[in-house]
């Protein structure tokens, strides 16, 4: 019994000792502090922060000045949470929240402070309402220019486009919403969506989606769909459908290809957002950002050949490798 | 007034193992009897006690109370009107309560176990006295966990605790067999202090002849589901442990014991 | 506020939102002798049906807390039926419950969104909920916020504290310690388990509700490792002050909720991006079952409780978590013939 509690007295007295060493090996560092807090640890959001800091720079922040604090939560909510209160507490200057779980926490954390926050890569920003004192970068899908593309491709309207979405991922029913909201523009064009619960079930939903005669998909960003990218072309494939992906990566990755965002865009406009706030802007004075208008065309050349599709003349179509 | 009517039953039915324990088997207990069971392995002694508490149903016959078919009657409706202590002390207590509580968990049998308060200090004295005349110095640790006591200690207040509220029978599994001799006979004493207080019928399943002849107005003897021996009152006085045991010894030899 | 002062702060206000997660893994693990999984289940469930009940019904944010008892308590009774009806084991009963929870709590979202679509996350001060914390973007300040949450759980500790003494309650912890007693004393075993389970997941369904409405968002993910960490605090609260006869078993979980969660959170300070978290949190509770273990290998010398293995895979579960106020009697009892003489 004695050891029980010598034991438990050794481990707070561990976490107590650190805490305090930690506090103290910051100690010497006043600088006025960036906290910057990240979601996952995820090509795009490792892009999304490059971008930030470029951003800063390029609004003329000299980042010399400030001390960054950089956090991530490896996808857990909890984390984020408690990370942003961490980070709250240091009383930064300004933070900057990439993805939209950390976004919540940090403007909740902040709420009633004096904290400015900074959203990124957040896809529906009504999760963010209400919340005062916060500006950000939506990156709703340019969703116009994804259907161009396709359409492009196809050198038809009337095409049957699947989408698989997860029950991981918040903002899909409103990025399904704006798809089909952009697909009315088309004449004959179907939208077929089918949500997958259980994310080992991906090659029987997708295989669900071909039985349905799709012509092609088209990917959310949806991180738990994206991530099983392999499976799902390796279902289209074998029906000799291409996949239209969310992001350049998925280019490269197998798909044919993208009217793709780019994540250190998507950063860069936030950190110039942030660079405004630092040098005096009220963050409610700072228009939020969109996509629109910001996409880039790729396509895979060996993925065109061998699903035996002709590429097509199309304004600033850039070829991409393969991984 | 408890009748068991043509009671069969067979255990591991349709298998290898199968064993008939009773065929047609009639038993009857009559009010203010004290019945000592005694038998050899096998004989069907705790299985009648069993059937009677309701912790196992026979195959086909009936159980009666007082006339009523108690039958399918379940176990822990029967024990509102039954008291039974165990061979195990662990099994007639609560060993992670005191005895005062244990006392008063037993008090409140066949009430409503609500929200009101479990613990009545205005019982205290009447259950120190009860305790008091077991005899083994237990009003003293009235706030004792039971799990601290000895397997003596703890019979003694499962007999308490069987006997608080009125009861129609109390049935005694063997509940001398796990204590050493010394405890045994203080255990063995209490019991029969307690049902001739208060006139209680009895059912003692024992593998102790002496204590099957010294205690109870009726003795049965069981054997591979039959009763070789019923003596009751004067009967039962006559008998000697030297008749039981030559009997008890023919059986044991015939079944290989 | 200094980061040190800050994340003890928070990690008083987790411990005591955690504390009566604590108190209900108490009474189903300690009194009831019942290996609950379905945690990880009710305190999400507690949650939603809270934060659905501040949205869409607009009550007041203690009914909120009161509506994820009672859906709690209702999935609390299904495991407890699952294995007293239909004979499922301990374990599979929560774990079922469990599984189907992870659905449910999901499509109960979908009237919060009232569409078909779930979410796994939702922002109180972003679709203006309002709970005992904030009102709109206006936040409780943190000592405030402790004082509540104290007194919640002194209020809910005192509540159990009476009902422990109450006829119903001495029942219960009795069911935990010696089913045979119980049915001699006239009453069904099966009853009081269910309603042990009924009560103790009715309290994870209250604290996940109180947990939503502390962090202003309901988190569909907010379950995982609630059972390892009520657990956690059990032992550790029960271990602490088992030599302590005055203090009580409700007050010593507090206490060790209070001390797994600042733990847990000056960790945090150490490893700043919880890569290590669910590592440090095995390691913890390794060392907790340990040390148990040890505790018992002493209690075992010492002839106070009895080193028989127990055959199925409920009491083996049980036997390792052996959790250290359970009091067995050693004396080995001869049992003479079976059921059969």
């Amino acid at each position: 019994m004695k050891k029980t509690l010598i034991i438990i007295a050794c481990i707070v007295l561990v976490a107590a000792l650190s805490t305090a060493c930690f506090m103290g090996c910051s100690e010497e560092d006043n600088r006025p502090i960036i906290g910057i807090l990240q979601y996952a640890d995820h090509p795009s959001l490792n892009n999304c922060y490059d971008g930030i800091l470029q951003g800063l720079k390029d609004g003329g922040i000299n980042l010399n000045d400030y001390k960054i604090e950089h956090l991530i939560s490896n996808a857990l909510p909890e984390v984020s949470v408690s990370q942003a209160n961490t980070l709250v507490s240091k009383n930064p200057t300004i933070l900057i929240a990439i993805a939209t779980p950390s976004a919540i926490a940090a403007a909740t954390a902040a709420a009633g402070t004096e904290i400015p926050v900074v959203y990124d890569a957040v896809t529906d920003v009504s999760t963010l309402a209400n919340f005062e004192n916060i500006t950000g970068v939506c990156d709703l899908c340019p969703f116009e220019d994804q259907l161009r593309l396709v359409t492009s491709f196809f050198g038809r309207t009337n095409l049957k486009i699947g989408v698989l979405m997860s029950t991981e991922e918040d903002s899909d029913a409103l990025q399904l919403r704006t798809l089909e909201q952009a697909a009315t523009a088309y004449t004959g064009m179907e939208i077929k969506s089918r949500t997958v619960a259980e994310i080992t079930t991906i090659t029987t939903a997708t295989q669900a989606l071909v039985n349905e005669g799709v012509d092609c998909l088209v990917n959310l960003l949806d991180n738990t769909i994206v991530n099983k990218l392999q499976e799902i072309l390796g279902v289209t494939n074998a029906a000799n459908i291409p996949v239209f992906g969310s992001e350049v990566e998925q280019v490269r990755g197998g798909c044919l290809a993208s009217a793709s965002i780019d994540y250190l865009t998507v950063g860069n406009l936030a950190g110039k957002q942030a660079a405004k706030i630092l040098k005096g802007t009220k963050a409610s004075d700072v228009a939020p950002a969109v996509m629109e208008g910001h996409s880039t065309p790729y396509y895979n050349e060996s993925v065109a050949t061998a699903l035996n599709i002709a590429v097509p003349t199309y304004e600033g179509l850039t070829k991409v490798s393969a991984k | 007034m408890i009748e068991l009517i043509d009671i069969s039953k067979k255990f591991n039915a349709h298998t290898v193992n199968e064993t008939t324990v009773f065929s047609d088997f009639n038993f009857t207990v009559e009010k203010g009897q004290f019945i000592s069971v005694i038998g050899s392995n096998g004989s069907g002694k705790t299985t009648l006690l069993n059937i009677t508490a309701g912790s196992i149903l026979p195959d086909v016959g009936k159980v009666l109370l007082n006339g009523k078919d108690i039958t399918t009657q379940p176990e822990f409706i029967r024990a509102r009107r039954f008291g039974r202590v165990f061979q195990d002390p662990s099994k007639g207590v609560a060993s992670n309560m005191t005895i005062m509580e244990n006392l008063s968990l037993a008090d409140n049998k066949g009430k409503m176990f609500g929200l009101t308060r479990g613990v009545s200090k205005k019982k205290f004295q009447e259950y120190q006295d009860m305790v008091a005349s077991i005899g083994l110095g237990l009003e003293d640790k009235m706030h004792v966990k039971m799990g601290a006591l000895s397997g003596g200690q703890r019979q003694s207040v499962s007999l308490l605790m069987a006997t608080m509220t009125p009861i129609d029978i109390l049935l005694l599994d063997e509940h001398t067999a796990a204590l050493d001799p010394k405890t045994a006979e203080v255990v063995m004493q209490l019991t029969n202090k307690i049902i001739k207080e208060k006139n209680l019928t009895a059912l003692m399943v024992t593998h102790n002849l002496r204590y099957a002849l010294e205690y109870g107005n009726r003795i049965v003897m069981m054997h591979q589901g039959h009763i070789i021996l019923d003596k009751k009152d004067k009967e039962k006085e006559k008998l000697v442990v030297d008749d039981v045991l030559n009997l008890f010894n023919n059986i044991s030899i015939e079944v290989g014991n | 506020m200094s980061l040190f002062l800050n994340t003890t702060v928070y990690g008083i206000q987790l411990g005591l939102c955690y504390a009566i997660v604590a108190f209900g893994m108490y009474i189903a693990y300690s009194i009831l002798d019942f290996p609950d999984l379905s945690t990880d289940g009710t305190f999400p469930l507690g949650g939603i049906i809270g934060t659905v009940l501040l949205y869409r019904a607009g009550v007041h944010p203690i009914i909120a807390l009161m509506g994820g008892f009672i859906a709690g308590s209702i999935f609390g009774a299904l495991t407890g039926i699952l294995h007293v009806k239909f004979k499922i084991s301990k374990l599979l009963s929560g774990i079922i419950v469990m599984t189907a929870l992870l659905s449910i709590t999901l499509a109960l979202t979908t009237l919060l969104t009232q569409t078909e679509y779930s979410v796994s996350n939702y922002s109180y001060i972003a679709h203006g909920i309002n709970g005992l914390f904030n009102n709109g973007v206006n936040k409780t300040k943190p000592y405030l916020v402790i004082l509540v949450l104290f007194a919640i759980v002194v209020v809910i500790k005192i509540l159990l504290d009476l009902f422990f003494k109450s006829k119903a309650g001495m029942m219960l912890i009795a069911t935990g310690n010696n089913e045979t007693l119980i049915t001699s004393l006239g009453k069904d075993v099966g009853f009081y388990k269910i309603l042990g389970l009924s009560i103790a997941n009715g309290l994870v369904g209250f604290a996940g509700a109180l947990y939503a409405q502390m962090t202003m968002n309901y988190d569909n993910a907010s379950g995982t490792g609630k059972v390892v960490l009520a657990l956690a605090s059990v032992i550790i609260g029960l271990a602490i002050f088992s030599k302590a006869k005055f203090v009580k078993p409700t007050t010593a979980v507090i206490v060790g909720a209070l001390i797994y969660a600042l733990a847990l959170n000056y960790f945090t300070l150490v490893d700043k991006n919880g890569t290590y978290l669910k590592l440090m949190n095995a390691v913890a509770f390794a060392l907790i079952l340990i040390i148990n273990n040890l505790v018992k290998k002493q209690r075992i010398k010492k002839k106070k409780i009895s080193p028989k293995t127990p055959t199925n895979i409920d009491d083996q579960v049980m036997n390792i978590l052996s959790l250290p106020d359970k009091q067995e009697i050693v004396e080995d009892v001869p049992v003479t013939e079976e059921a059969q003489s």
